[in-house]
């Protein structure tokens, strides 16, 4: 082992690591701070009439945030030009007035919500049920509005009528209606993680550092572990890493007259299949839908790509490990940085897609570099375990092409994650390559940063299949020759 | 005198299922009924010898005597089921000529590949690139596409890049004989001179006379087990009696 190079490669990638925290916190660190929420809404059945001067609404709602800084109303206009101030006011149980905001109706748009804010946003009384009077000055018959009413919530395809509790109902002056009025608030949740974001990047790296420490110990002592592995994959094996990389290239493309450019033009064909089939489907209902498809399909391509070529990585090369000896890994190693470089060439494509349909370049692109990060663990664990299974029953690859088929239709790619149906949500919630590509569409379509859990799920889901990978696969190395 | 390898009671013990499974459906089935027994084959028991620093050792033995196993075991490749091998140095296994030889790649492109499979460094490959085209003496071929060439120059070729290092072990399964008698004499020197420049060498030969010829001691193995270590002379003598 060549402890001088091994040394700074360890020390780059120490530096690697709080280059990358250090990105992130600035690239999202709104995001971590202040999280935005709204109430559910309803969907919208029918309206109160018009409110004039002199009628009160009466409506019980909840505040749902930190600090609740605005009321969203939709109104029915009438399709007329309408004079004259809606006043609402959030009163307490004694009667007292918390927050008052007040909009001219002329403002208000046909079957929108529309933001009005209140002139203090109200601070620290999450969960408490406030009333929302409604009221208007200057509104005079034939030129005022309506607010809608309704009993349905709208979850994804579906409208599911809901049972509106007695309490939970608005009055009309003082008579009680049929639904809820289509009233919701907005505010801004203080997020704790962002007191912590630094502590929990420290602690990972404290044990990050005393378990490389342990190793290295052990390493002098000229013990095997995972540090040496992965210090003479960079400082020995590079070479020959390299070579097998170039090797995978040359094979893949030889005699075709493109070449590489097939690693281009590949998701920029299926994406224009997928996008001639499915967007009458699915256009209207999404902003963007070209990159929305062609993230899901330059991802989940890599994914499929890399399971099974890597799956194969011992079985193709049966010949020279029954001939020479270097360590195992060196062989899914070598088929995975294969597919990661042409997932790089196909993210050319995607940024081209970006720039065409005219979105802009943000900061939270840069996020995406976590996220593969995350990805390439996940799909090198799936490799490992692949690959393990599949010296030992050839059957794997049949069965795989059946799984991953499953997979990516369970993978919200080219339809829309709204026709899920709620109940299901939470086990598409559980598919890592959803939290991976929806992280991607929210950093390139959003441009802004995902929620803190969703960092989570990633590096969860990433370091779970990827230690599972390792130990099955380091298990048994030994007897892959005996297999082959 | 200094240790290279030491070899110490190893033993490899294959287990062969009445017919090997390789399909979760076959597994099943065999375990359901019951049938899932194992014999076991015992390729190598309880086989201890040391080699010592420029000490050219020769294997011999009927086929499927344990030879070839014995030498995987040495280059790493079989992890012994029993005792342990311990091997001071870097070792090039020669137990195939070529390996990893790609036949859509150039020449030239599998020098390198084949190079580093071996593991050699990317700077020594490249000082020593001349070096292995003289003497695999492809000469203007070395851009073509392997599957253009010849089967002998792919030998020619295998071997060049196989020795043009020199390694402080040397496993050699046989590989003496490529190319036609020019090529065979030329390598045969080159092995000679390899040996001679103080590398450790053990190698595996069922021709009496290159033991003889090239060894110091030999070791006779026989259905798994040493029969005879010691002096080559002694041990072909007692192989051939």
């Amino acid at each position: 082992m060549d402890w001088q190079k091994s040394k700074r490669f360890l020390l780059t990638l120490a530096a690697a690591y709080w280059a990358l925290a250090a990105l992130v916190y600035f690239v999202a660190g709104d995001q971590f701070h202040r999280l935005t929420v709204t109430s559910d809404a309803l969907a919208p059945s029918s309206a109160v009439g018009e409110i004039v001067d002199g009628m009160e609404l009466r409506q019980r709602v909840t505040l749902i945030a930190d600090s609740v800084q605005s009321v969203d109303v939709m109104a029915a206009t009438y399709g007329r030009a309408n004079a004259g101030t809606m006043r609402l006011r959030l009163v307490d149980q004694q009667g007292e007035t918390v927050a008052a905001a007040s909009c001219d109706v002329s403002s208000l748009k046909e079957s929108q919500y529309v933001g009005v804010p209140f002139d203090s946003a109200i601070e620290h009384r999450k969960g408490e049920a406030l009333t929302l009077v409604i009221d208007t000055q200057g509104c005079l018959p034939g030129a005022s509005v309506s607010l809608y009413t309704g009993n349905q919530a709208t979850t994804g395809r579906f409208d599911i009528v809901q049972n509106i509790a007695e309490e939970d109902r608005y009055t009309l002056d003082g008579a009680p209606g049929v639904g809820k009025l289509c009233v919701r608030l907005s505010g801004v949740d203080t997020l704790a993680f962002y007191r912590v974001y630094w502590v929990i990047v420290a602690a990972a790296f404290a044990l990050a550092a005393a378990l490389g420490r342990y190793w290295w110990r052990q390493a002098m002592r000229g013990e095997n572990n995972p540090l040496v592995s992965l210090c003479t994959l960079r400082t020995r094996y590079s070479f020959l890493l390299r070579q097998l990389v170039s090797r995978d290239f040359k094979t893949k493309y030889k005699r075709s007259a493109l070449g590489m450019l097939w690693s281009f033009l590949n998701p920029l064909l299926t994406m224009a299949v997928q996008y001639v089939v499915f967007s009458t489907l699915f256009r209207s209902s999404t902003p963007n839908y070209a990159v929305y498809l062609l993230t899901g399909i330059v991802f989940f391509s890599f994914f499929n790509e890399a399971a099974s070529m890597g799956m194969t990585s011992i079985t193709g090369n049966a010949a020279l490990i029954k001939k020479v000896y270097m360590p195992k890994y060196i062989y899914p190693v070598s088929r995975l940085v294969s597919s990661l470089i042409n997932f790089g060439l196909s993210l050319v494509p995607l940024l081209l897609v970006v720039l065409l349909t005219g979105l802009p370049l943000r900061p939270s692109l840069l996020l995406l570099a976590f996220d593969v990060l995350c990805l390439m663990g996940f799909v090198m664990g799936m490799v490992l375990l692949l690959t393990t299974a599949m010296t030992f029953f050839q059957d794997t690859q049949f069965l795989w092409g059946v799984v991953s088929m499953m997979w990516m239709y369970l993978t919200p790619i080219f339809y829309m994650e709204t026709i899920i149906p709620q109940k299901l949500l939470v086990f598409y919630h559980m598919n890592p390559m959803y939290q991976y590509i929806t992280f991607a569409r929210i950093c390139i379509i959003d441009g802004v940063s995902p929620a803190p859990t969703a960092y989570l799920w990633c590096i969860v889901s990433s370091l779970t299949v990827l230690l599972l990978g390792i130990a099955a696969f380091k298990r048994h190395q030994d007897q892959f020759v005996l297999y082959l | 005198m200094e240790k290279m390898i030491e070899v110490r009671d190893v033993s490899m013990r294959f287990r062969m299922a009445n017919d090997r499974i390789s399909s979760i459906k076959e597994y099943v089935v065999a375990r359901l009924k019951g049938k899932l027994q194992y014999s076991e084959f015992e390729a190598l028991s309880h086989v201890s010898f040391d080699v010592g620093r420029g000490e050219v050792v020769g294997l011999v033995g009927h086929n499927g005597a344990g030879k070839s196993t014995l030498l995987k075991v040495i280059s790493g490749i079989l992890k012994p089921t029993g005792g342990s091998v311990a091997v001071h140095g870097n070792v090039v296994p020669m137990l195939e000529l070529g390996s990893g030889f790609d036949m859509d790649m150039t020449g030239r492109e599998n020098i390198f590949l084949n190079g580093a499979i071996l593991g050699y460094s990317e700077n020594f490959l490249r000082a020593k690139y001349d070096e292995i085209i003289a003497f695999s003496e492809i000469g203007q071929f070395i851009d073509v596409p392997l599957r253009n060439y010849s089967s002998g120059m792919i030998a020619r070729l295998a071997f060049s890049i196989a020795t043009v290092v020199e390694p402080e072990i040397l496993i050699v399964d046989e590989v003496l004989s490529v190319g036609d008698a020019d090529f065979q004499e030329k390598s045969k020197r080159r092995m000679m001179e390899l040996m001679g420049g103080g590398t450790t060498v053990l190698f595996v030969s069922h021709s009496m006379q290159q033991i003889r010829e090239m060894c110091g001691r030999a070791v006779w193995l026989e259905h798994g087990q040493m029969r005879l270590c010691g002096d080559a002379g002694a041990v072909c003598d007692a192989y051939r009696g």
